[in-house]
C-alpha cells in the first residue's frame, strides 16, 4: 500500500515535470510576427522591417488596418535586430508564424547567402515561409499592403501567394525551396516580385534598371488604390538577384514548369486583322521533356498541353465552327510556342536554368563527382530549345452558338 | 536472478525490441549520415549493409547451433572460464555505456534544440534518466511488453510522416545511382553495418528465447523490417531534400515533418513527431540500460541488478555530459562508434563461437560423444 502511494507521488511529480514549464511561454507574452522586411540601410546596417500581428483586433473583426502594426530600425544583422525589437515592443517577439519574407532588390542583387544563413539557423522559421523581392523597398511593401478583403494578415499573405494559381502572374517561393535551389546543382531559384504600384507615377527604382531587365506588364484592368503586387519574378544565380521576369514571361514560366493552375491569354485575332482574342488557359498535364546532347552542346525538346475555353472574340467571327476553330488552335499553339522560346531564350542569355533541365540528365551520370564535373549550370547557356505546343479549345463558355457577326445589318438591308 | 532465469518472452516482443533499437538511429541522424557518407546512394549504401549483415547473422546463426540457449557471457565462460567472460563482458559493457551516453546526450540536445531552448541540458537528461531508471526496475519482461504496444504506432507515426510530403518528392534526387562510388560506398562503407551492431542484444537474449527456431525467426524478421524501415526512411529523405543539402539536417526526419503544411488543416505536424521520436528513443534507452546493468550483473556474477541502477545511472548521466557539445558527441560517435561497433557485435561474436564450436568438436572427437 506504501508503495503504491509512493509510485503515485513520483508519477505525479513526473507528470509536472516532464511539460517543460522552464520553457513555458503564455500565448499572450508573445508578439507574433508576420511579416518581415530586409533592406540595406546605412553604413553596411540592415533595414529590419516587422509587421506585428494585433491578435485582439483580429480576434474582434476590426479594421483590417489596426490587426497589425509595423516597426523599422537598423541593426547588423537579423537577430541583433529582433534584440533591439525586444528592448522597446513590450513583448517578446515571436517568428513561428512569419507568413513572408522581403528582400529589396539591392539586397538581392548583392547576395542573400549571409541572410538565408542565418534565417536557416534560427529554428522558429518554418520551410513553408514565402519568400519576395521587393522591387522598391521591403519596407514600403510592407507598409503599404492594405488588406481590404482579410482581417487576418497572415491570411492574407498567405491567399496573395496563392494567387499565381489563376493568374499566372507569379510563383509559390517558399524558404525550404529557394534554399534548396540556390545550392543546387541543376536549378536555379525564382522569388515572386513585389512593387507599390503608385499609380499614373512611375515607380521609383533605387537601382537602375538592365537591359536584361523587362519593365513588368501590368493587367489590363485598371486598378484603384491597390498597392503591394505581385507580378513578375526575381531571377537568382545562386543567392544572387540577376534578372528579373515579367508578367507574362512568368506565365511561360509555369508552363513550361508545368506549375500553371489557369490563366488569361489574348492572342491576336487570325481570321479579323487587329483584333483580339481572349482565351482561358490551363494545363491539367505536366509537360513532357527530353534533354539529349549533340556534341556536348544540349537540345531541349519541350511538349507543353494546354487547354483554352474561348471566353472572348472581338471580332465577328464565328468561332463556333469547327474549322474556325482548328484555325484558333493553330494560332494559339503558335502564339504560346513563340512567347515560350522568347522566356527560354531570356533565361539563356542570364546563364539560368530555372526549369531545372538538368535533372534530366542526372541520370547519365554514374557517380556525384561525374556529375559535379559536368557542370550543368555553366552549360545551359549552350542550350537549344525545341518547343511544341499542343491547345485545344475545350468550349466558347456558356455561348454554344454565336448569332452570324453581321446578322442585324443584313436584317436592316433585307427590311430596306 | 532467480526472477530472471524464470524470464521469457515471445517472439514478437523480441522483435520489437530489437527492431526499436536497431531503427531508433532514424530519429537521431541516420538519413543524414547516409547522405553522407552516399550521397544520392545513400539508400543503396543501407541494402548493401544489410545484406551484408544477413549473411553474417546466416553464419553467427550456424555456430550458435551447438549453444542454444546460451548467451555470449556463458559461451566465453565455456571456452576461457572465468577471465574470458568478464573480458567479453567489459566489452560489452563499455558498448552499452558508451552508446547509452552518447544517444542520450544527442537526444538532449536535439530536445533543447527543437522544444525547450530555454531549459538546462542536465535537467532535460535528468528527467529523461528517471524515465530509464524505472524501466530499468520494471525489468526486460516490462519493458519487452511495452515495445509491443509502442513500436507499431511508433512505426505507423513515422510512416505517416513520410507519406505525407509527397507533394515534395522529386526521383531525380536519387540520381546519380552510385552516388560517391562505388569505392565508396562497398569498401569504405562496410563498417557502417555498425548500424546494425544492436543485435548483440539478440545475442544477450537468447536464454530468453525459447528455441533456436525462435532465434532465427526474431534475428531475420528484425534485419529484414530494419532493413526496409532504414531504406524507405533514407529513399524518401533524399526524395524530399537533395544532397547536397541532405547532409546539413539536423535531426532529419524532424526537418521532414516540418515540411508538413495543408493551411489551416495539417500545421505543426512535427509536435506529433516530438511524441513518437521521444518514445522510440525513450524506449532505447531503457532497453540499452537494462543491458548495461544486466551485463554486469551477469558478468560478475552477481545475485541482484537493482541495486547497479542508481550507480550506473549517475555514470551515464556524467559520461553523456562530458562531449563539450553537440558536435563533438557526433564526432565521437562517429569516429569511435560507427567505426568499431560491428568488430564487437559481429566479429567478437563470430570469434567466441568460432571458437567455441572448434572446442566442442575437439571434445567431442576426444570422447566419442556426440551432443
Amino acid at each position: 500500500m506504501i508503495k503504491r502511494v509512493e509510485l503515485v507521488l513520483i508519477i505525479l511529480i513526473l507528470c509536472g515535470l516532464i511539460t517543460g514549464c522552464y520553457d513555458r511561454k503564455e500565448l499572450d507574452d508573445m508578439a507574433y510576427v508576420v511579416g518581415i522586411g530586409l533592406d540595406k540601410g546605412e553604413a553596411n546596417f540592415l533595414r529590419i522591417t516587422l509587421q506585428v500581428a494585433v491578435p485582439m483586433q483580429i480576434a474582434e473583426g476590426g479594421d483590417p488596418e489596426d490587426t497589425y502594426f509595423i516597426e523599422t530600425i537598423e541593426a547588423p544583422n537579423l537577430y541583433e535586430g529582433l534584440n533591439i525589437f525586444n528592448a522597446f515592443l513590450s513583448k517578446q517577439v515571436n517568428l513561428s508564424h512569419v507568413k513572408v519574407i522581403v528582400f529589396s532588390k539591392a539586397l538581392a542583387k548583392e547576395g542573400l547567402q549571409v541572410y538565408m544563413n542565418e534565417i536557416m539557423e534560427g529554428r522558429e522559421f518554418r520551410p513553408s515561409v514565402h519568400m519576395v523581392v521587393a522591387r522598391d523597398s521591403a519596407e514600403e511593401y510592407l507598409k503599404e499592403i492594405q488588406p481590404m478583403l482579410d482581417t487576418n494578415p497572415a491570411k492574407y499573405h498567405e491567399l496573395i501567394h496563392k494567387s499565381y494559381l489563376y493568374t499566372g502572374f507569379s510563383a509559390d517561393t517558399r524558404l525550404h525551396n529557394f534554399y534548396i535551389e540556390t545550392n543546387s546543382e541543376y536549378i536555379e531559384a525564382v522569388v515572386p516580385l513585389s512593387g507599390v504600384k503608385q499609380n499614373n507615377n512611375n515607380n521609383d527604382s533605387e537601382e537602375p534598371t538592365s537591359e536584361e531587365n523587362l519593365e513588368a506588364e501590368e493587367p489590363s484592368e485598371e486598378e484603384a488604390e491597390v498597392d503591394g503586387e505581385l507580378i513578375g519574378l526575381a531571377v537568382f544565380k545562386g543567392t544572387k538577384m540577376v534578372g528579373e521576369l515579367n508578367g507574362e514571361e512568368t506565365t511561360y514560366h509555369l508552363i513550361t514548369k508545368g506549375d500553371l493552375g489557369h490563366s488569361y491569354l489574348s492572342i491576336p485575332d487570325p481570321l479579323a486583322k487587329d483584333k483580339l482574342i481572349l482565351l482561358k488557359i490551363s494545363q491539367d498535364r505536366k509537360p513532357e521533356y527530353q534533354l539529349l546532347l549533340y556534341n556536348n552542346k544540349p537540345v531541349v525538346n519541350i511538349n507543353v498541353i494546354l487547354e483554352a475555353h474561348l471566353f472572348a472574340v472581338e471580332s465577328n467571327v464565328p468561332y463556333d465552327n469547327i474549322k474556325n476553330l482548328e484555325v484558333l488552335e493553330k494560332e494559339a499553339e503558335d502564339y504560346v510556342k513563340r512567347e515560350i522560346l522568347k522566356y527560354l531564350h531570356h533565361t539563356r542569355e542570364m546563364e539560368v536554368d530555372i526549369n531545372g533541365f538538368g535533372g534530366m540528365l542526372k541520370k547519365n551520370f554514374t557517380t556525384w563527382m561525374e556529375w559535379e564535373k559536368f557542370n550543368w549550370l555553366e552549360k545551359y547557356k549552350e542550350s537549344d530549345f525545341d518547343v511544341d505546343v499542343t491547345v485545344k479549345v475545350k468550349s466558347s463558355g456558356a455561348i454554344i452558338q454565336s448569332i452570324p457577326g453581321n446578322y442585324r445589318e443584313e436584317r436592316k438591308e433585307e427590311q430596306l | 536472478m532467480i526472477m530472471e532465469s524464470r524470464l521469457s518472452f515471445g517472439r514478437w516482443e523480441a522483435i520489437t525490441l530489437l527492431l526499436n533499437t536497431i531503427c531508433v538511429q532514424i530519429f537521431i541522424d541516420f538519413p543524414r549520415v547516409m547522405a553522407e557518407e552516399g550521397a544520392t546512394a545513400g539508400w543503396l549504401l543501407v541494402l548493401y549493409n544489410s545484406a551484408i549483415v544477413f549473411f553474417i547473422f546466416s553464419f553467427i546463426l550456424k555456430l550458435f547451433l551447438k549453444f542454444e540457449g546460451k548467451d555470449l557471457l556463458d559461451i566465453s565462460e565455456e571456452i576461457g572460464g572465468n577471465v574470458l567472460r568478464v573480458i567479453v563482458g567489459f566489452f560489452i559493457i563499455i558498448y552499452f555505456a558508451f552508446i547509452l551516453s552518447m544517444v542520450l546526450r544527442e537526444f538532449g540536445e536535439g530536445m533543447q534544440v527543437i522544444a525547450f531552448p530555454e531549459s538546462p541540458l542536465n535537467f532535460i537528461i535528468m528527467l529523461f534518466l528517471v524515465g530509464i531508471i524505472a524501466g530499468a526496475y520494471f525489468g526486460l519482461e516490462s519493458i519487452a511488453r511495452f515495445h509491443v504496444l509502442a513500436v507499431p504506432i511508433i512505426i505507423i507515426g513515422l510512416l505517416i510522416i513520410l507519406l505525407s510530403v509527397t507533394q515534395y518528392y522529386n526521383f531525380s534526387n536519387l540520381f546519380p545511382v552510385m552516388g560517391t562510388g562505388s569505392y565508396n560506398i562497398f569498401i569504405n562503407g562496410f563498417h557502417r553495418i555498425s548500424t546494425f551492431s544492436a543485435l548483440i542484444i539478440l545475442f544477450i537474449i537468447t536464454p530468453f528465447l525459447k528455441t533456436h527456431k525462435d532465434l532465427k525467426a526474431v534475428g531475420f524478421t528484425t534485419i529484414g523490417m530494419a532493413a526496409v524501415l532504414l531504406t524507405v526512411t533514407t529513399i524518401i529523405y533524399l526524395v524530399v531534400i537533395p544532397y547536397p543539402v541532405a547532409v546539413e539536417s539536423f535531426i532529419p526526419i524532424y526537418q521532414v515533418a516540418r515540411l508538413i503544411d495543408i493551411p489551416r488543416i495539417f500545421e505543426r505536424i512535427e509536435s506529433v513527431f516530438i511524441v513518437i521520436w521521444t518514445g522510440s528513443i525513450l524506449l532505447y534507452l531503457s532497453v540499452a540500460f537494462y543491458f548495461l546493468v544486466y551485463t554486469f550483473q551477469k558478468t560478475f556474477k552477481l545475485t541482484y541488478y537493482r541495486p547497479l541502477i542508481i550507480p550506473f545511472a549517475i555514470l551515464v548521466f556524467n559520461f553523456s555530459l562530458l562531449p563539450d557539445n553537440y558536435l563533438s558527441t557526433v564526432h565521437l560517435e562517429a569516429k569511435y562508434f560507427s567505426n568499431f561497433a560491428w568488430i564487437l557485435a559481429f566479429g567478437m561474436t563470430i570469434i567466441l563461437l568460432g571458437v567455441g564450436n572448434i572446442m566442442k568438436n575437439k571434445r567431442q572427437k576426444g570422447t566419442g560423444e556426440s551432443d
